[in-house]
């Protein structure tokens, strides 16, 4: 069951009703059982494997605090890291070479689970004897399906507040808003998009080049309202049950080089392999001095890209932002170096600003075309097609309905709107607020979802990892 | 070595690090309070403060700092 689907939402009212009926520890228990039928409904063979990969990161997780040996913990926790990873590597692999499919979301709750386990031998004050907040951890169904991937601290402490107090309406709304939100930013934008580069992907060497140039771009923008757009539904949904996940994106279009893209791009992924691939990884390097730093950037980047897959697309896309993400870090030491006497606050000079946020959109597009393309020869074929090296086709933007293109300019300006932090909207849903009511605004939004939702299939791009 | 003393053999450490020249150093401060303070001038940062105390920090003990008050109590207890 998806998220845009219209029966999750007739089952999320009274499974959240059912939830604050409830008092006290009943809650947790109770949306663990819910998690795991969530669960069910996809694979009855996977939920046990996500139980007993519970189980044994719990059991785990006691024997790293209980033990006062270093090298004891030491081998607990590298046990549990070590099967994690084993259990994500022969999955992904058995998916990229066999056609397996993966179960929903091994590569979030695996990643959560490999957190708990470090953030227990970091600190043995970490560890939760509780095991139904454990349990619940990896499985909580609003993050399983796309994420976010939270850290352990924050949601065991939020949901030991959750059990302890009553209905908060505050939360309940800003809930609602981000699932409203969400859902128009995926149905609305991101698969009218999608819609457009599907009729491109067909017979992509028959269109012209600014056709594909235009389609390229259009990969990210699309991928950006698909996967913000889930990620506000999920957020939106543990908002409902009290848990306040982590952002994924922070305004990612208006970063001026790529390493500031990664800090707002995909966030819960990226500061998760910042804290535990990149900071221990560069400090047993520290003493190689840049080689070590561009070796680590280099692995950090390329574990991004083959987390979402083991082929050679990702592969690509990984190294390639290895080598954009460790030229722009040597770059910015540089300049900042120069720059350490100037005055603080003398601020950004805004044409290189906007110079920067064009060349970290193109770079970022580019890659794309390796993320996006299901096949090696795809990718390779798009990229001569736009290179300029193969000849491009001669249906041009005149030959295309304007019934098609124009919602797709229309939608990658708001894409792109969005995804630059929407400068003014605040101030603007301020002033529209005084004369508008709140029902009347949510009235516009639900009124607009079911007239303008398109007939798409209802699937997520980050669903499929 | 007493806290004042780390304090003023830190402040030139962290003016250079993280290129201000008027940074001011104090124990609440945090990563959020420095702009330049990102995951890779964190490495710099404990690179250059190694150097500079002639101490060595494990991934634990600087994963566990929340603040520079505790990176100056970690330099202390090092130190001694």
């Amino acid at each position: 069951m998806h998220f845009t689907s219209p029966l999750f939402y007739v089952a999320l009212l009274p499974a959240v009703s059912v939830f604050y009926w409830l008092g006290g520890r009943w809650r947790a228990i109770y949306l663990l059982a819910l998690s795991y039928g969530f669960y069910a409904l996809s694979s009855r063979i996977y939920l046990v494997l996500l139980v007993a990969a519970s189980a044994a990161v719990y059991a785990l997780g006691l024997a790293i605090a209980r033990s006062a040996d270093e090298r004891a913990k030491q081998a607990y926790m590298a046990v549990g890291v070590a099967a994690v990873v084993a259990m994500i590597v022969a999955f992904k692999a058995a998916d990229a070479w066999r056609g397996f499919l993966l179960p929903l979301g091994v590569s979030y709750y695996s990643f959560k689970l490999i957190s708990y386990l470090i953030e227990v031998y970091w600190d043995d004050g970490a560890v939760e004897r509780d095991p139904v907040l454990v349990f619940l951890f990896p499985a909580f169904f609003p993050q399983i399906i796309c994420g976010p991937i939270q850290r352990p601290a924050p949601f065991f402490a939020q949901m030991r507040d959750v059990v302890g107090r009553k209905l908060d309406a505050a939360q309940i709304e800003t809930g609602f808003r981000l699932i409203l939100g969400g859902l128009m930013l995926k149905l609305l934008v991101g698969d009218r998009l999608a819609a457009f580069i599907q009729l491109i992907d067909k017979s992509h060497a028959d269109y012209s080049w600014s056709v594909m140039v235009a389609t390229v771009a259009c990969y990210l923008v699309q991928l950006y309202a698909d996967f913000a757009g889930y990620t506000n539904i999920a957020l939106g949904v543990g908002r409902l049950f009290g848990v306040e996940g982590p952002p994924n994106f922070d305004a990612p279009f208006a970063a001026v080089n790529i390493q500031e893209m990664w800090r707002r791009w995909h966030m819960s992924l990226t500061s998760w392999v910042t804290d535990y691939l990149f900071t221990p990884l560069s400090m047993s390097m520290r003493g190689l001095g840049q080689t070590g730093l561009v070796l680590c950037i280099m692995l950090n980047m390329v574990i991004i890209g083959l987390w979402h897959g083991l082929t050679a697309n990702f592969l690509a896309f990984g190294l390639m932002h290895g080598v954009f993400v460790s030229v722009t870090a040597l770059i910015v030491m540089r300049l900042r170096r120069r720059r350490a006497g100037a005055k603080p606050g003398s601020g950004r000079y805004w044409p290189a600003a906007l110079a920067g946020m064009v060349l970290t959109f193109a770079l970022m597009s580019f890659s794309q075309i390796f993320w996006h393309s299901p096949t090696w020869a795809q990718a390779t074929s798009i990229l001569a097609q736009v290179a300029g090296v193969a000849p491009s086709g001669s249906t041009g933007w005149s030959d295309m309905p304007l019934a098609l293109t124009v919602p797709m300019w229309i939608c990658m300006g708001i894409a792109l709107y969005v995804g630059a932090g929407a400068p003014g909207a605040r101030k603007l849903a301020l002033a529209a607020g005084e004369f508008t009511p709140n029902w009347l605004q949510y009235g516009v939004c639900l009124f607009l979802l079911f007239v303008l939702a398109t007939n798409g299939s209802g699937q997520f791009v980050y669903g499929q990892f | 070595m007493e806290k004042s003393d780390i304090v003023s053999r830190l402040t030139p450490i962290f003016r250079d690090v993280f290129n201000n020249d008027a940074l001011a150093v104090s124990e609440g401060m945090t990563a959020k309070d420095v702009p330049t303070w990102d995951s890779l001038s964190n490495i710099n940062m404990i690179i250059a403060v190694e150097k500079g105390f002639g101490v060595k920090f494990s991934i634990k003990d600087v994963r566990n700092l929340k603040n520079v008050g505790e990176l100056i109590e970690l330099i202390k207890r090092k130190a001694a």
